[in-house]
């Protein structure tokens, strides 16, 4: 084992023991602290207990030296037949206007998106939309419409003329329906109308009443939504309860500038969202003109309601005691879980792609007013970059496989480096000025390897702890 | 000649239409698929170069045809009250009705709207050739090439239907115990419906299925047979289980087999070597892999990392052309391709008269 010898490996080191995370085999596995601490450095020659275990992992096909030699997602190749196959979700804009004018959002002004204006897409974008969808999911288990905007329910006469003509084109099929709402503008009428279609939504809720009204203004004002939209979803669940029960959640955006203890008390204990599913985030600020603040009374509480989660995955605490609002927090473990749970690769291919990207207008496609398409709704709509095609002449292929293959801006670092599986960045990350920035992207590579590496720790803690991830459904 | 209507059409039925020959005194006149599947304006070209384009207006193509085929896919599922409405309207309309949607759990109360005068039941009459006894297996003398698939969607049809062809044209006598319960047509058998009832004992199964290709070798003497396995042979993982390739443990024992054709998805990372496979395939059913077909689907690993379930996603052949001349061995092949089927057919002939 000469000098040269550089398997492609990252280190970690947990209260339980040393792991040898290879990338190569997809896998996290525990050996002695000497052999640890002679990987660490692999200056000094192993000595020979060091020497025969390494061997037997090597026999064992661990340790090996191989990196991607070429990036390539493997898509690529027939992503003509993915985009022709298998679409599985179309986000229709269907008005770039809301009624409230909420700080955080990504058309108000603070982030490099557009803003909020009066917009809505026309029927003819929609039918055309909808049409395309239809031609282009054959193969796809999933068939659902999501309804966006601005404020979807401002165009509630759009959204009920798509649903009237996908049911009537998507004869055979069963179409899903979803939007998100802030919630004000839900009426009885539509209550009706949304039980009958058994619409799934998701009401746009940040905590009690104060902290709610912190950002979520009426346009134009000062004054607060929080009790035109509690008041409206109460009246939901008062004459709907069970569909109240299975299609309505919530979604939290968290700003961590403030404690976040107050948010988990109101989702614990008031009555009208007890029992519901509760998503939540930390603001985004991804494409932000300025970056998130966070306080020090949140980073600690955060990190303390986050621990507890643990500490229920692991059965020292039961679920009662985990606010609703975390126990979604724990998406991304479960992902490293199914990641070191299925079976092991050999080896990387000489042909692969970092993790992150989905597979541009595939699962997801989503048409803005005007019918350009775009990834999803996330991306900004200003960029350049972002912007894949248009309905009347389909998606840009060119383009498309560009964002498809984003590794190959920064290819070098990825093949090298250890977190190449589990990365999760897209392109929005290296969005620039409607460019795709190298450099931006590497900005982002520290604390995406910090957080890969977290979650693989925690994982690993948490397996030591008896914890398994299909037990864990 | 009965002018056929297939309806709710989906790829899973174009092995009918491009090999034409096996629906004997049937003539596809009609594919009708409902809307929302995508398929409306597809062509299908048959063998001898007829071209058929897939419709969504059932009404207008009833006029074209005598006879409604009402088929099932399984990855398709189409609401009840559409397939009842179509039936209904065939049925007023006088048009003969074929149904072998025999999964579903309404399946009986459909048969029930079909009058008598209009139902075809499409079974070839087997005559009861010998009186076997019912506790014991029988050998099967006629060479046999078992079609067996490692995913849905995998052509395992295409494949059975494009050897039996070739073979034929081989001067061959060659039957067809097709992996699918699709009723009989020219030359093929469908598979039983015991072999899908979980009411049926597993060794009874096994016995009545032996008898049942008993059968068939007396009545027809074929040259050779081919059986097609329904299903999966091999679970990918405890989610994705195929039902653990209980039927083709199963039909192991019903008959023996000479030559196993194994269907795969298309990979990219494939290079040929399946030696792994094939002892997995010979310890497990006995099976002595021929060859493998490499079908032009792949699965989807974003969808199965994601909710972890497999499914595929049909790809271009010319995709799977271009890797097979990549690998350029003799039992790698793309049976869907005329080179393919030729090199397959003669490979398969070698073994069995070897
Ligand atoms: S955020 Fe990026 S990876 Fe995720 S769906 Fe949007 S474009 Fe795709
Ligand atoms: S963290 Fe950076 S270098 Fe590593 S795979 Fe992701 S983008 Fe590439």
């Amino acid at each position: 084992m000469g000098e040269k010898f550089q398997p492609f490996i990252h280190l970690l080191d947990i209260p339980y023991g040393k792991y040898v995370f290879d990338v190569n085999k997809s896998s996290a596995i525990k050996v002695p602290d000497a052999v640890y601490a002679y990987l660490k450095d692999m200056t000094n020659e192993p000595d020979a207990e060091v020497r025969e275990y390494l061997e037997d992992l090597r026999a064992r096909g661990y340790l090996k030296e191989k990196h991607v030699k070429v990036s390539e997602h493997p898509v690529t190749e027939y992503y003509h037949s993915f985009l022709k196959n298998n679409l599985g979700q179309l986000t229709l804009q269907v008005t770039q206007g809301c009624n409230l004018k909420c700080e955080y959002c990504a058309y108000s002004g603070n982030y490099f998106n557009r803003e909020h204006t009066n917009k809505a897409m026309s029927f003819e974008t929609a039918k055309k939309a909808i049409d395309y969808f239809i031609s282009h999911a054959r193969d796809s288990s999933h068939f659902a419409i999501s309804f966006y905007g601005g404020e979807p329910l401002l165009e509630f006469g759009l959204i009920k003329q798509c649903v009237a003509y996908a049911d009537s084109r998507a004869e055979g099929r069963e179409v899903s329906y979803n939007f998100t709402t802030n919630g004000t503008l839900l009426t009885e009428e539509k209550y009706d109308y949304l039980v009958e279609h058994n619409f799934a939504v998701l009401v746009s809720l940040d905590g009690p009443q104060e902290v709610h009204d912190r950002h979520r203004i009426f346009a134009g004002s000062t004054v607060g939504s929080f009790q035109k939209m509690s008041d409206n979803v109460k009246m939901l669940r008062r004459k709907y309860p069970n569909y109240f029960a299975e299609m309505v959640s919530f979604n939290t955006v968290i700003d961590p500038a403030y404690p976040i203890k107050a948010i988990c008390d109101f989702t614990d204990t008031d009555e009208w969202i007890s029992g519901s599913n509760i998503l939540s985030t930390v603001i985004n600020d991804v494409q932000a003109k300025e970056k998130n603040h966070y306080s020090e009374t949140f980073l600690e509480e955060y990190e303390y309601e986050k621990f507890k989660v643990l500490l229920w995955k692991v059965g020292r605490l039961e679920k009662k005691d985990i606010s609703p609002l975390m126990r979604k927090h724990f998406t991304g473990i479960k992902q490293m879980a199914a990641f070191f749970e299925r079976t092991e690769q050999n080896e990387l291919p000489d042909k692969g792609h970092r993790g992150g990207p989905c597979i541009p207008g595939v699962r997801k496609l989503f048409v803005d007013v005007d019918g350009r398409l775009f990834p999803c709704e996330r991306v900004s709509e200003t960029s350049e970059v972002a912007c894949i095609g248009h309905i009347d002449s389909g998606i840009d292929e060119k383009k498309a496989l560009q964002l498809l293959n984003i590794e190959r801006i920064t290819s070098e670092e990825c093949r090298n480096c250890w977190a190449y599986a589990m990365c999760s960045t897209c392109f929005m990350y290296a969005e620039d000025k409607g460019k795709l920035s190298r450099d931006k992207q590497l900005m982002e590579c520290q604390s995406n390897r910090m957080q890969a590496d977290k979650q693989i720790k925690d994982y690993l803690v948490l397996r030591e702890l008896g914890y398994s991830g299909e037990l864990d459904s | 000649m009965e002018k056929l209507m297939v309806y709710p059409y989906s790829k899973a039925y174009e092995p009918y239409v491009s090999n034409a020959e096996v629906l004997g005194e049937y003539m596809v006149t009609a594919l009708v698929s409902p809307r929302g599947w995508g398929y409306e304006g597809d062509i299908i070209v048959d063998g001898q170069g007829n071209r058929y384009m897939v419709s969504a207006d059932f009404t207008e193509k009833l006029d074209d045809c005598t006879c409604v085929w009402f088929v099932a896919d399984d990855r398709r599922k189409i609401p009840k009250e559409l397939l009842r409405e179509k039936l209904q309207e065939a049925v007023k309309h006088g048009k003969k009705i074929l149904y072998t949607r025999y999964g579903d759990d309404y399946c009986e109360e459909m048969k029930q709207l079909i009058p008598t005068e209009l139902y075809i039941e499409k079974k070839m009459k087997l005559e009861t050739v010998l009186n076997l006894s019912k506790d014991r297996t029988y050998n099967i003398d006629t060479p046999i090439i078992v079609v067996a698939g490692l995913g849905q969607d995998t052509d395992k049809l295409a494949v059975q239907f494009i050897l039996m062809q070739k073979l034929r044209g081989k001067g061959y006598t060659a039957i067809l115990i097709s992996s699918r319960q699709d009723g009989d047509w020219k030359g093929v058998y469908g598979m039983p419906e015991f072999v899908f009832d979980h009411s049926v004992g597993e060794t009874e199964k096994i016995i009545k299925l032996n008898h049942y290709v008993k059968q068939i070798e007396i009545s027809e003497k074929p040259d050779v047979l081919l059986v097609g396995v329904p299903g999966a042979v091999l679970p990918l993982d405890g989610i994705n289980h195929n039902e653990f390739g209980i039927l083709a443990y199963e039909i192991s024992f019903a008959v023996p087999c000479d030559a196993a054709v194994i269907c795969m998805p298309y990979q990219s990372l494939f290079n040929g070597d399946y030696s792994q496979l094939a002892e997995d395939m010979q310890k497990r059913f006995g099976f002595s892999v021929a060859g493998i077909h490499m079908a032009a689907v792949v699965q989807d690993a974003q969808e199965f990392y994601a909710e972890r379930k497999l499914s595929y996603v049909s790809i271009e052949q010319k995709v799977v052309d271009r890797k097979v001349s990549e690998i350029c061995d003799d039992s790698v092949w793309n049976i869907r391709s005329e080179r393919g089927a030729e090199k397959a057919v003669s490979q398969l002939i070698d073994i069995l008269s070897d």
